[in-house]
């Protein structure tokens, strides 16, 4: 099968005004020991086919059979329908870059509306149009302050932080004349202090405190956190954070095993200059018209080259058009809600198996917590999947990190604390 | 233009109260639960309220003025905008996948491991690589990738001088970007009269401190450099190694294998090569593919049969928490399997022709600094007019622009690819749209476009004066305060950053009357505009008449020391006909003058429960304006007023 529209005759009608005799021709700058036959026979597949091959893979799949209680910086949310019915509509899903602006008006407004919501949730004055994950909004933020304190080659991060970001922050620096350092408070030669709330482990920073010593320390405090979280609890501009980052996977995007997420950078109107990535916004016509642009192109990779802030080019654009969509669904009282009834549905949980002996929960937590077993975790892990449930992450030994959302039931949060009370 | 076609944002629109949002009912046996009182967010989230279907017409109506391949030829060079069949997202959103969890047990996800195993075997056996890794997120991260892999495995040789990265001068910005990303320096090589990479320059370049180059093949002028064998051989001779940009694949795809010219390292870009949609610029997926050399430094994790591996001390570790972008990855499946190999050959063999049968039929419009038959894409130059004004003159006719003033190296350039499954009958189009604007008048083609919901947009103005974020957010983010005091000021504008709002002076000469507080701020605050605050301190002290003056306190300090006081401060702001007004409030005690910090009456008011006095200690818990500031925020009224436009009373 294939999507080529010309067929032999204009394909005939095509070589002759080009003035060769066939296609590979056309391929005669290739090297001959290079140059590859192509197959004899047709090996694919009809549209029927192909689905029932990727539909059969997927069956593969059981874990959409259990009932899960995995987390960890991937969370499983209700997706609003409206959700799709916009990012599957052909102008935004099979449009490129908007480097055209006058012909990109739509999806640059949505981006020029998703930075005012990032700025919004996050209580910063400014944010790029996004970055590929949460991990990697953590490495450029860090990169970003490293050029903000040009003197200071100490990055600090906080011992809370996901591992997978910290990995990826490592990554980021490895080939700079960098050091990384672990730290519950940031040292006195940091540039920055990375810090997420809430954290790995689910639990609450005491960001307010964490971001004064950042300031004592003359280093800049990158506050890193998940969006929902910011409908209840204080976001970053109140404590006063240089870089607020974080991954908007919770509001409108599903798991899919891990991406496409979007990463989310906001920061103050001070470093906006230094921040990586595409940034949209307003100006006018000709004629004194509204419109959207891309804007401050000189710290882009196609204008600066090596010089650029970062090498990012493509995003995720269409991620971030999702958490528009499922944030703007749920508005100011419905992101407070949503926030406060992970919060209740996660503690009740929490407090009723920290009712049980052996069992403990650390506080303060939003939506997820650590779980202290009587047990190992392989033990647990076992034992509760032969209920159909996947209790959590496994944390060393005896922990199990646990998620709880809006989409969980009475019922099942009580068949869980059922299940732990056999213990 | 009428108001009624304005164009509005999102906040714009928004009416109090309006909501689309419903939640799953709350349970009894846990709204008891409340979060902690000192954690909770402070200032108001302002966000729009709209209702669904108000939203739905919203992003619809931003859609209407939105173009992708689905409405037009998008013939973009080095972007490779092909057809993105609907197949590819019925197979993406196919529940089994879209709901699992990248830390789901390995034996719950076999499905998705299996999908990653194939896919990865299948782009190995089209570039002849020997190991892969889908992860990274884009190009971009792609080529940081196989960058550090490159790193990696000359640290691993000890070989530790090697620190420059060779890039041509024709290359993708994102080579240099990355290389210098790095922590490497980028030396740059230029492009002889053929558009090949300028072999004497290479030689030259070549050294022990190599690290390796970056090559795109067919390169950015949409030529294959027929001497790429003796390049990688260069390059490897001098101890480098070489990364293969796959940005230009499409037209290669079973044709030549990277492997085979000599690449090392390489990534490819879903979006351009496998069908995968751009989204408006994301999300991409840009996976690695290695030869043995580079094999045991892939990034994790990684799948190896019904597996995933977290750990291994050689790989590089992580570019990307999860598994990277999975569902584009269906994605790019779904169109392997319904082309096979076969399809892929004719994609490749009719993007070549779709390229030389335009290249062809334009040559009357431009100049071609490269004659040659091309690959997928070819670069003109424009004469007679600028580039950019030709590329906003074709949105007018319904095409999108090719790629403008890229590669840097042809002036006043086009770079034109106009993919697979574009008919001749499209570019037949295309080709008479060019000629038609060629023989236009210039001044049509440097106001243009002229059809569109918008005429050409300043792009210098948006730089200059960045308005990054919604107005309307700004305004309800900013106050103004009416002082000439500004140590006063200064205090404030910090209370207010508190909740993420900006705080700006006003000094506006205003007399004041003789009447109670409340009067005299409501009468102030009605000569001002909306949002500008008026502020007045009291400091009340108990068997004292109200509101007692600074210098009369420090007169007859020695009689008050020891009274109880009450320290308020009020804001005020006018809105519409009436003054809204907000207090905060500290109860204390007179003492005798101690701390050299604040202003004011600071200096001999001890709050209740301090130890110190205000200009020892001004912690915000005892402080009146933070807490009027806090009031004002939180929308919590004092009072209101109306507006007194005229006073016939006395003046202070």
């Amino acid at each position: 099968m294939d999507f080529v529209s010309n067929q032999a005759l204009q394909q005939e009608e095509m070589l002759k005004a080009i003035g060769v005799s066939s296609i590979e021709e056309l391929f005669s700058s290739i090297p001959e020991g290079l140059f590859h036959p192509g197959p004899k026979t047709d090996d694919g597949l009809s549209e029927v086919e192909t689905l029932q091959q990727l539909k059969a893979l997927s069956q593969e799949n059981t874990y959409p059979n259990y009932d899960s209680y995995l987390g960890a910086g991937a969370y499983s949310h209700y997706i609003p329908a409206l959700v799709q019915a916009i990012t599957n509509r052909s102008e935004f899903l099979t449009s490129y870059t908007p480097y055209q602006p006058e012909i990109s008006q739509g999806l640059l407004q949505a981006i020029f509306e998703y930075q005012s919501f990032i700025a919004a949730l996050t209580g910063m004055d400014v944010a790029n149009a996004g970055v590929y994950d949460g991990a990697s909004a953590c490495a450029e933020a860090v990169l970003m302050a490293l050029r903000v304190k040009k003197d200071k080659k100490v990055v600090v991060v906080s011992e809370g932080v996901h591992p997978a970001y910290l990995a990826v922050v490592r990554q980021y620096l490895s080939g700079l004349d960098v050091q990384i350092r672990i730290s519950a408070t940031p040292l006195k030669d940091s540039a920055c202090f990375l810090v997420q709330s809430p954290n790995f482990y689910g639990v609450l920073e005491d960001g307010k405190t964490l971001a004064a010593l950042a300031r004592e320390a003359d280093c800049l405090y990158i506050a890193c956190g998940n969006p929902i979280a910011y409908g209840l609890f204080a976001p970053p501009g109140e404590f006063g954070a240089d870089i607020a980052v974080g991954d908007c996977q919770p509001l409108g995007i599903p798991l899919e095993f891990g991406g496409p997420y979007a990463g989310y950078m906001a920061t103050t109107k001070e470093l906006v200059r230094q921040l990586p990535g595409r940034i949209v916004g307003e100006t006018v016509d000709s004629k004194g018209k509204r419109g959207f642009v891309l804007t401050l192109q000189a710290r882009e990779q196609h204008i600066r080259r090596e010089k650029a802030t970062s090498n990012i080019c493509t995003n995720q654009a269409l991620a971030s058009l999702a958490f528009l969509v499922a944030s703007s669904w749920y508005g100011p009282q419905g992101l407070k809600q949503l926030a406060l009834t992970n919060y209740q549905r996660a503690h009740y949980l929490g407090s009723n198996l920290a009712k049980l002996t052996k069992f403990s929960v650390i506080e303060p937590y939003f939506n997820e917590f650590t779980l202290t077993l009587p047990c190992t975790s392989d033990i647990a892990m076992a034992r509760f999947r032969e209920e159909g449930i996947i209790p959590g992450l496994a944390l060393e030994n005896n922990k199990l990190l646990v998620a709880v959302t809006e989409m969980k039931t009475l019922k099942q949060l009580d068949r869980y604390i059922e299940i732990a009370n056999t213990f | 233009m009428t108001g009624i076609s304005k164009l509005q944002t999102l906040f714009e629109k928004s009416q109090e109260g309006h909501k689309a949002f419903s939640l799953p009912r709350d349970e009894e046996a846990w709204i008891a639960f409340k979060p902690p009182q000192e954690l909770l967010r402070a200032s108001p989230l302002f966000l729009p309220e709209l209702s669904e279907l108000d939203l739905t017409r919203h992003f619809i109506g931003l859609s209407s003025k939105n173009v992708g391949i689905d409405n037009m030829l998008i013939p973009l060079g080095s972007c490779t905008m092909k057809f993105n069949p609907r197949l590819n997202e019925v197979c993406a959103s196919l529940p089994g996948f879209s709901s699992t969890h990248p830390y789901a047990p390995d034996d719950t996800v076999q499905g998705n491991l299996k999908l990653i195993t194939s896919l990865l075997s299948f782009f190995m056996e089209l570039t002849g690589m020997k190991g892969g890794t889908l992860v990274p997120n884009a190009g971009a991260q792609g080529e940081l990738t196989g960058v550090k892999m490159i790193a990696a495995y000359h640290k691993k040789r000890g070989d530790h001088k090697r620190t420059e990265f060779l890039v041509p001068d024709s290359a993708h910005g994102t080579n240099p970007a990355t290389v210098s990303m790095a922590g490497f320096e980028v030396k740059s090589i230029g492009t002889d009269a053929k558009g090949e990479i300028d072999l004497n320059a290479l030689k030259n370049a070549l050294c022990d401190k190599t690290a390796g180059i970056l090559l795109t093949n067919p390169s950015t002028l949409g030529l294959f450099s027929s001497n790429i064998l003796e390049i990688t051989q260069l390059v490897h001779d001098a101890g480098g190694l070489v990364y293969y940009d796959g940005a230009n694949l499409n037209p290669i795809l079973t044709v030549v294998k990277p492997a085979e010219m000599g690449f090392d390292v390489m990534h490819m870009n879903l979006h351009k090569t496998f069908s995968t949609p751009h989204g408006g610029g994301g999300p991409g997926s840009g996976p690695v593919l290695c030869n043995e050399k580079l094999k045991p430094f892939l990034p994790l994790p990684r799948v190896e049969g019904k597996h995933t591996v977290w750990e291994d001390n050689e790989s590089i570790g992580f570019i990307a928490s999860f598994f990277g972008n999975f569902g584009i990855y269906l994605r790019a499946y779904a169109y392997i399997l319904f082309h096979g190999y076969f399809g892929l050959r004719r994609i490749a063999e009719n993007a070549v022709l779709n390229a030389n049968y335009l290249k062809t039929k334009l040559l009357p419009y431009f100049d071609q600094p490269f004659p040659q038959n091309c690959m997928h894409e070819f670069v003109v130059s424009c004469t007679k007019f600028k580039a950019q004004d030709f590329a906003k003159r074709l949105l007018d006719y319904g095409v999108h622009a090719p790629t403008v003033y890229f590669p840097l190296i042809v002036k006043e350039c086009f770079l034109i690819e106009p993919p697979e499954s574009e008919s001749k009958r499209t570019l037949d189009r295309f080709a008479l749209i060019i000629k038609e604007i060629s023989q236009e008048d210039p001044e049509i083609l440097k106001t243009a476009p002229h059809t569109l919901s918008v005429s050409r947009l300043n792009e210098t103005l948006a730089a200059k004066h960045p308005i990054l974020i919604d107005p309307v957010l700004t305004k309800l983010r900013t106050w103004k305060l009416n002082t000439s005091n500004m140590g006063k000021f200064e205090e404030f504008k910090r209370l207010f950053a508190k909740y993420g709002t900006t705080l700006e002076a006003t000094h506006i000469d205003l007399e004041e009357i003789h009447a109670s507080p409340i009067e005299v701020v409501a009468h102030k605050a009605s000569q001002l505009g909306d949002q500008i605050l008026v502020e007045d301190t009291c400091l009340d002290i108990v068997g004292e008449s109200v509101g007692v003056n600074i210098r009369w306190l420090l007169d007859h300090l020695k009689d008050l020391a020891g009274k109880k006081a009450e320290w308020s401060v009020l804001l005020a702001y006018r809105q519409g006909n009436e003054v809204l007004i907000y207090k905060g409030s500290v109860a204390g005690t007179i003492v005798q003058p101690k701390g050299e910090g604040g202003f004011g009456f600071d200096p001999v008011f001890k709050p209740d429960g301090e130890e110190l006095t205000l200009a020892e200690s001004k912690p915000d818990h005892v402080n009146a304006r933070a807490k009027a500031v806090e009031a004002l925020i939180m929308e919590s009224i004092y009072t209101r007023h109306p507006v007194i436009e005229n006073w016939h009373g006395s003046w202070q």
